[in-house]
């Protein structure tokens, strides 16, 4: 009897470290989408999900048209990436090349939002594979884990590492973050605001298009355990957790999220405990756990 | 009225400001004089709260106003301008002045007289219903010096006030300032500027600040006279 | 909404409804902040109105109970989020979606809901009327210069954070009324206020212009007119939502910044 409640145990820790594992990668990759265009532009995203709707719906046409895993992930990530450049030039630019106006800082905001929620009512729920996506298990210390899960999570935290040593070690990473200090001072250097633009929402897109593709073919997540909001939901608090600015911090915050969402049993539960993250950081934590002195004007206002 | 005691700021590793010191009594004007990274603005953001002192203290009226919020500041009698004009974009002339009055006599209402009548010193009447988008940088400077003077403020913090004023306004604001410091009941004033030469005739006393520390205090003529500020600055000596 | 109702009567609750939630998103932005979540609060009316009416309290109460409800709640939601920046406040109105998709109430055929428009329209008018005299009062008048400048507000003495919450609690007061009265709307479904909610409150606020309390009202009948209108009442939603696209990008001051051009010419 002992034994068997030790091994209900370790199946239980291991469950919560797969779970921790596959989530916070997940939410990770989301959430640094939202810190990267926060970076660039000085605001928040509001319709970074489109990319993970884009995705969700280009993985379900190629599998409903049986293209192997593989194809349809890398179609989805496509499919996201450019979903994502698109918003940005066709609703955020405008909205941001234009001044505030009368709708002052908000207009971006706004914008970003209504283009959410046009695309949100006007695309088709897409459908989730329900065929041969549940072949292959991994076993993880007698824990049968699926393999598309743990090839998810790979790919998740490989992507993570390399947008990381991205932002950390490359041109474009030393233009972003001059960008994000000042960017009248980066225009002045010869840094091109609007190029820096169109390269992070694709590189923003891209990741949360990957997220979301993750997430849309994880058979355990196939019995309802998510819901429309559970990304977004979870990055906006990872990011709120960790600090808009910066991107290890986001990641950081993603893993805090996963790891308190373990401990409630539905997936309305985790949007709860997502949303109260989210209230309880910006209340108590308002720069996030890693505060990053900027000089950017929208971070005083 | 304002007492600057030993104040030093910094941010991070670097000293913005390295004990400085200066006093402005009501009936006085006190200019603050350096080049741009002097440490002028972070002098006047100590004043009104807008970052903390690392040591020192400054005091407004008799109190010391260590660790208060800038509203509260403004409730302890000391209005200010910035560096920038910081007006309310998308209000009139009238309504910025308006809204200089929100402190003014503890009112229950704000004070369309005493806005108005600030207009009025600063020759802006007739622009009061103009959108402040409107205005040319000299105007916009005199509406954020007319918000401060319908406040009514004991103390006031003038970062940088003369400048983009042509010379009719100068003409206008400069004798205005004199006039406000030394009505009875006084104010105390502190400007600040680039130029040495803004303080001739208008400042009782200069404090000259390069790399945030103080290098000359006292009189107009004393700080003209001052090596270290010749050296800093003139390079060739002062003829008046 | 699913269920046909005399249209008139129909567009008079929408227009009831979505101008008092724009309203009350229309009396933060004035501070500075975006309420992205608005419709929550008149969510949590509703779910705390029905339960009363189908227990038999009387209306008056069981309404006024639910407008207190979100009134506090919104002054919780503003205490915790005043302090925060534009963005952070934006992303933290984003969490108040959780509450919308979380709160349940019975629907209005289950309560037999029979209420007349007429309560909610002068709701709706006499907040409107109530939010311009705000506007022109000293507190209005504050609220409106932290909006514009926080730095220049802080030097004339004004407390940002308090505006803020004061804003915030007043917005959600505004947006209980409608969840409150929404109640007694035969085709009254709490799921209305999901996302959907928050847009068409938001659209109504940009559509009609942000200039003053009636630029709300003036949106809110735009998106009650296409909520009802045989042409779009099927998309109303993805309609609302373009209307909102198009006005921010193409007229952010709204169709009220129409008539304050042609007026000064």
């Amino acid at each position: 009897m002992h034994r068997r409640l030790e091994r209900a145990q370790e199946f239980t820790l291991t469950q919560s470290f797969v779970d921790i594992a596959f989530k916070g990668s997940l939410y990770a990759l989301f959430a640094i989408g939202y810190a990267l265009t926060y970076s660039a532009g000085g605001t928040l995203n509001v319709a970074h999900p489109i990319s993970a709707m884009a995705a969700a719906a280009a993985v379900s046409w190629l599998l409903a048209r049986d293209q192997p895993i593989w194809i349809a992930g890398g179609g989805g990530v496509a499919a996201g990436a450019i979903a994502g450049v698109l918003v940005d030039r066709i609703v955020l630019w405008p909205a941001r090349s234009r001044g505030g106006g009368p709708l002052g800082p908000a207009r971006p905001l706004i914008a970003g939002l209504a283009a959410l929620a046009a695309f949100g009512a006007l695309a088709p729920e897409p459908e989730r594979p329900t065929h041969a996506l549940h072949a292959g298990i991994f076993r993880i210390g007698g824990f049968g884990v699926p393999k598309l899960m743990v090839e998810g999570t790979i790919a998740c935290i490989l992507a993570l590492v390399a947008v990381v040593l991205l932002v950390r070690a490359t041109r474009y990473g030393l233009g972003l973050r001059a960008l994000a200090s000042n960017a009248a001072a980066a225009r002045a250097a010869g840094i091109g605001v609007e190029p820096m633009h169109i390269r992070t929402a694709l590189l923003a897109s891209a990741c949360g298009a990957l997220a979301a593709v993750t997430l849309f073919t994880a058979p355990y997540y196939f019995a309802g355990r998510s819901t429309p909001f559970d990304l977004p939901l979870a990055g906006l608090a990872a990011v709120a957790l960790g600090g808009l600015a910066s991107i290890p911090a986001a990641i950081v915050g993603a893993f805090v999220v996963a790891t308190a969402q373990i401990f409630v049993p539905t997936a309305d539960a985790s949007d709860a405990v997502a949303a109260a993250l989210l209230v309880l950081s910006i209340a108590f934590l308002p720069r996030g756990m890693f505060p990053v002195t900027r000089l950017r004007e929208t971070d005083r206002a | 009225m304002i007492e600057v005691r030993e104040a030093s700021v910094s941010f991070g590793g670097v000293k913005a400001l390295d004990k400085v010191s200066l006093s402005c009594r009501r009936g006085e004007i006190v200019g603050v004089v350096g080049p741009s990274g002097s440490g002028k603005s972070t002098l006047f953001d100590a004043l009104s709260g807008r970052h903390r002192l690392s040591s020192g203290s400054i005091a407004v009226g008799d109190a010391s106003i260590a660790g208060l919020a800038p509203h509260v500041i403004a409730r302890r009698g000391l209005a200010r301008t910035f560096q920038e004009d910081s007006l309310f974009g998308r209000m009139t002339v009238f309504e910025n002045a308006l809204a200089g009055t929100y402190l003014r006599d503890g009112a229950a209402a704000l004070s369309s007289a005493a806005a108005h009548a600030a207009l009025e010193s600063l020759g802006l009447s007739e622009r009061a219903n103009e959108y402040v988008w409107e205005l040319t940088p000299g105007e916009r400077r005199r509406v954020a010096l007319a918000r401060a003077l319908a406040s009514n403020a004991p103390a006031l913090a003038f970062d940088e006030p003369l400048r983009s004023l042509d010379e009719s306004e100068l003409e206008l604001v400069r004798p205005l300032l004199r006039r406000i410091a030394s009505e009875p009941g006084g104010r105390a004033i502190v400007i600040s500027d680039r130029d040495v030469a803004a303080c001739a005739g208008l400042c009782d006393s200069v404090l000259v600040l390069h790399a945030g520390k103080a290098i000359a205090y006292g009189t107009f003529d004393a700080v003209v006279r001052d090596v270290d500020v010749r050296d800093a600055y003139l390079g060739v000596e002062w003829r008046q | 909404m699913p269920h046909a109702f005399a249209p008139l009567a129909e567009l008079f609750w929408r227009f009831g409804i979505v101008g008092l939630i724009g309203l009350g998103t229309w009396l933060v932005l004035r501070c500075g902040r975006v309420m992205l979540g608005n419709a929550a609060f008149a969510a949590i009316a509703a779910a705390a109105t029905a339960p009363l009416v189908a227990r038999g309290t009387p209306d008056a109460v069981a309404a006024l109970a639910g407008v207190l409800v979100a009134a506090i709640c919104g002054a919780v939601f503003g205490l915790a989020a005043a302090r925060a920046t534009s963005a952070a406040f934006a992303l933290a109105s984003l969490s108040l979606w959780a509450v919308e998709l979380s709160v349940r109430a019975p629907s209005g055929p289950e309560l037999r809901s029979h209420g007349s428009p007429a309560f909610v329209v002068a709701a709706a008018i006499l907040a409107a009327i109530g939010a311009w005299r705000y506007a022109l009062s000293r507190h209005g008048h504050i609220a409106a210069a932290v909006g514009q400048d926080e730095r220049a507000a802080q030097a004339v003495g004004i407390d940002p954070v308090r505006a803020r919450i004061t804003a915030v609690t007043l917005g959600a007061l505004l947006a209980g009324v409608a969840g409150s009265l929404s109640v007694f709307y035969p085709g009254f479904d709490i799921t209305a206020y999901r996302l959907h909610g928050d847009i068409a409150g938001l659209a109504a606020v940009v559509l009609g212009g942000v200039g003053s309390s009636l630029g709300p009202l003036a949106g809110a009948a735009l998106v009650a007119i296409a909520a009802v209108s045989p042409f779009t009442k099927e998309h109303a939603a993805a309609v609302n939502a373009i209307g909102l696209l198009a006005a921010t990008i193409v007229l952010p001051g709204g169709i009220a910044s129409i008539f304050s051009r042609a007026a000064r010419r």
